[in-house]
């Protein structure tokens, strides 16, 4: 006797059978669009163990729990940031985004577009039932004018959004509609989906009998035989025509499909140019071949420097505060003398801002404090010593300057008044001399050159390292003259009062 | 390809800082959104990520930020973001997928003053609660707190090294001073970083089930594209993943979400103790406000005053064994941070009456003035 055999039914290899049966309601679409979307993978020739389904919230959103594949259930209206991360950082996945038109649409609504704009290689199926089905039938951002829902009570007076249009006008490479009364059409179209590269949106208008078609008056199949009914199939749809009303004709087909260089591509594209290798890989699990390190590395020193036999020894914290305008290089200044205490005389310096929200102009300041010892408190309250550049920034910070500090001026920038007597002055005509030898930007070098002249707590060969490695190549020389000037007059007796 | 760990000594910012930490642990996927003070760790991951082979996206906002690294984690890659006040507060939901779904991933909330817009370029250390608890659910998490640049970068190897250890999104609590202040940053030679990787599936696909979890509470991770075919759902799950809305698949698993952390406490907690022997007062602090804690150390012991210091380096879990302990032998703790009682609260909680607790909190904007500090030690002492 030939014993009988149960075979899997081919699509069975795609479900995970143990979760059936699924929550969808009699009469529901989604269970159509599902079926398409297997028979669609099964014939894609995929390796479905690279494929990933992400869905959101809602009845659609179980998909991707019914499917045998890596599969995932994120939170409302996230699926398509989610999926972006999983396509992004593993390029070799496909990955799906299938959910509904709430959770796409409306919560969503701002990730839909953009990653549609950017054209990320997602595979977005929308089955839209113009309602929120699992929550119990409310309006949404779909719903026709006039159709009632649990929140529409009196007819809806919003204007639906036209998916279509919307998805073709962000520049998504693939667009689509079907009805789930069409499943050898969705087949196709989600076959050409998973082939595309880019963003590609399919929209399933799917009935909700329960919810959706009860509330007006399409109770179970009425809904789905309404659509078939509406539907218009066209080879060249116009997308201006696809709104969709309670009683307008539904219009269906392909209305987008174009060759446009995906996110993944232009992103290669664009890097390859610049960096040697590049690879999407996320992983770690390729190994890559090595590439010259940029130059970034050389900027600062790669190997900690010698402890300089000058190295100053600075028993109390020092507080500097140099202010200027923006754009003065203030805050240059700052780095330069935090780099050298802090990285060549191997002491401690903290260096902070003070931000003005005007990008250039403002009065700015940097301030730095170095020890020898540890620094606790990382802001400047009592400075030791201000540098101060400009008229203005004399203005704001004045009230800064206490009894017995030291200030370092540009002579012909600032007027200092109402000061304590026993406020040291020591002034040099910075921008003069940075004109004298050829440009007025490097007036702040030049009162850094000063400065060191002035100031015991940093070394010279420090400050003269950290200036070599802070100021871009083939501006060496004119850095240097620069800081070799300020500091011969520092050298040479400063004025004090001047 | 180019270098993750470029060794040597740089005077950086917190925020660089963070970036080069992240690059060395192994993060090879960014996804941000920008928003003061906290965009320069954006800006450095899309300078640095092309050239080890990692993917940098600036997402539309900082939910998708958020969404995208958790779907990254679960692509393999390493991941991370980095945002503010209001940035953080829209990340909340995901995070809290994030530690349902056991998803190892790094946020840095570069701390400003709030509430709302606030103080945008200025500190802050007000969102200590809402990193614990922000998102709704039962759960708990790990957040550390560095209090210099070179702690940024090596808090943020931490940082890695927790979420792939306990997989869980780990918070890095950076407070806007340590995010902007420039200090001597030491990166190390990349053979002696200590990286930790998440424990992939020990079996294969077949009977696996992905969320049943071994003897330290922790399930093995494999990751989509590797024929598992995980389901990962933020509905309460079985071992297998599949949604179970029943009261006991939820004792199950929140139950081992909230003691993965807690029964190992003893594993990750880890906090700095100045001082604390024979001390009456013990400051307690984290970040930012440890430094001026030293600061007035320095103060008390001119006068003569015995101050002890414990400092949190990790935040969440709390060292409340050690709070307790110390509670019964001290006549004081003083919690000392930007905001008007947050780990104050804690300190209180453990101590449970044995001895005084005390906050010096502002709310905002600056760090505290060390005298004012010092006045308040004083008043107890």
């Amino acid at each position: 006797m030939i014993e009988p055999q149960i075979l899997d039914h081919p699509k069975d290899l795609l479900l995970r059978k143990e979760r059936i049966p699924h929550i969808w309601c009699p009469g529901c679409g989604l269970g159509s669009v599902l079926s398409a979307l297997m028979d669609a993978l099964r014939t894609s020739g995929l390796d479905l163990k690279n494929v990933a389904v992400v869905s959101g919230i809602g009845c659609t959103g179980r998909a991707a729990g019914y499917l045998n594949l890596d599969g995932f259930h994120t939170t409302h209206g996230r699926a398509i940031p989610y999926a972006t991360g999983l396509k992004l950082a593993n390029p070799d996945l496909t990955v799906i985004v299938f959910s509904g038109d709430g959770d796409l649409a409306a919560i969503g609504g701002n990730h839909l577009i953009h990653a549609a704009r950017r054209n990320v290689d997602l595979k977005v199926i929308c089955a839209n039932n113009f309602n929120y089905g699992m929550t119990g039938g409310q309006g949404g951002p779909t719903t026709p004018r006039l159709a009632r829902t649990t929140t529409t009570s009196y007819g809806n007076v919003e204007k639906p959004f036209n998916l279509v249009q919307l998805m073709a006008a962000c520049g998504a490479s693939y667009v689509a509609r079907w009805t789930s009364a069409h499943p050898h059409y969705m087949k196709i179209a989600m076959g050409e989906m998973l082939k595309k590269e880019g963003f590609s949106f399919l929209e399933v208008i799917a009935p909700c009998p329960t919810n959706f078609g009860r509330r007006n008056k399409l109770r179970d199949i009425k809904l789905l035989q309404r659509y078939l009914e509406q539907a218009v199939l066209e080879s060249q749809p116009d997308i201006a025509k696809a709104d969709i009303e309670l009683d307008s004709p539904i219009l269906c087909g392909k209305f987008v499909d174009l060759e446009r260089t995906s996110y993944l591509a232009a992103l290669r594209e664009a890097i390859s140019a610049k960096v040697k290798v590049y690879d999407f890989r996320g992983d770690g699990r390729v190994p890559l071949e090595e590439a010259p390190v940029k130059p970034a590395a050389a900027k600062a020193p790669g190997k900690p420097a010698e402890v300089p036999s000058e190295r100053p020894i600075i028993e109390r914290p020092v507080q500097i505060k140099l202010a200027g305008l923006g754009g003065q290089g203030i805050g240059l200044c700052g780095l330069i003398i935090g780099r050298a205490a802090a990285i060549f005389d191997h002491n401690q310096a903290v260096y902070t801002q003070e931000y003005s929200p005007e990008a250039r102009g403002g009065a700015s300041a940097s301030s730095i404090i170095v020890a020898s010892g540890q620094i606790h408190a990382p802001y400047v309250t009592e400075p030791d010593i201000m540098v101060v550049m400009a008229q203005g920034a004399y203005n704001k910070y004045q009230k800064d300057v206490r009894p017995g500090s030291r200030l370092i001026i540009d002579k012909d920038l600032v007027r200092p008044k109402d000061l304590p007597d026993s406020v040291r002055i020591q002034a040099i005509p910075a921008t003069r001399l940075a004109e004298e030898i050829g440009q007025k930007v490097v007036a702040n070098i030049v009162i850094l050159g000063f400065f060191t002249a002035l100031v015991p707590h940093i070394s010279l060969t420090a400050m003269q390292k950290a200036l070599k490695g802070s100021i871009p190549k083939g501006t060496e020389e004119l850095n240097l003259r620069a800081f070799e000037t300020g500091y011969d007059y520092g050298r040479g007796g400063t004025s004090d009062r001047a | 390809m180019g270098k993750d760990v470029l060794t040597g000594t740089y005077f950086l910012t917190g925020n660089e800082a963070c970036a080069a930490g992240a690059l060395a642990a192994g993060c090879r996927f960014f996804a941000g959104y920008p928003i003061t003070p906290s965009s320069e760790i954006a800006e450095r991951m899309s300078i640095r990520l092309p050239q080890v082979g990692g993917v940098y996206i600036q997402m539309e906002d900082e939910i998708a930020s958020m969404a995208a690294i958790l779907g990254a984690s679960w692509a393999g890659a390493k991941s991370m973001t980095a945002t503010s006040g209001p940035g953080i507060s829209l990340m909340l939901e995901n995070i809290g997928l994030g530690v349902m779904t056991e998803t190892p991933c790094v946020v840095v909330n570069v701390m400003r003053g709030g509430p709302s817009t606030g103080l945008p370029t200025l500190v802050g250390q007000a969102d200590v609660m809402q990193a614990r608890w922000g998102s709704h659910g039962d759960y708990e998490i790990i957040a550390l707190s560095p209090s210099s640049p070179q702690e940024a970068f090596d808090y943020t190897i931490r940082a890695f090294n927790l979420a792939e250890t306990w997989r869980v999104p780990v918070i890095l609590l950076m407070d806007e001073v340590v995010g902007h202040m420039r200090e001597r940053v030491v990166i190390p030679e990349k053979k002696d970083i200590k990286v930790a990787n998440r424990r992939g599936p020990s079996e294969p696909p077949g009977k696996f089930k992905i969320f049943k979890s071994k003897k330290d509470l922790i399930p093995e991770m494999p990751v989509a594209g590797q024929g598992y075919a995980v389901h990962v759902t933020g509905l309460t799950h079985d071992e297998r993943g599949y949604p179970a809305i029943e009261w006991e698949a939820q004792e199950k698993l929140v139950s081992r979400l909230v003691q993965k952390i807690r029964l190992n406490s003893a594993k990750i907690a880890s906090w700095e103790e100045t001082g604390v022997e024979g001390a009456e007062i013990v400051l307690v602090s984290y970040g930012i406000s440890t430094r001026i804690c030293r600061a007035v150390r320095e103060m008390a012991r001119e006068k003569g005053i015995n101050l002890g210091l414990l400092r949190l380096e990790i935040i969440w879990p709390f060292p409340e064994k050690r709070v307790r302990e110390m509670a019964g032998r001290i006549k004081a703790f003083l919690t000392v941070e930007i905001n008007y009682g947050q780990i104050a609260l804690e300190v209180e909680r453990c101590a449970a009456g044995k001895c005084l607790t005390r906050l010096v909190g502002h709310g905002g904007g600056t760090v505290h003035d060390p005298k004012k500090v010092f006045q308040a030690v004083e008043e107890i002492a």
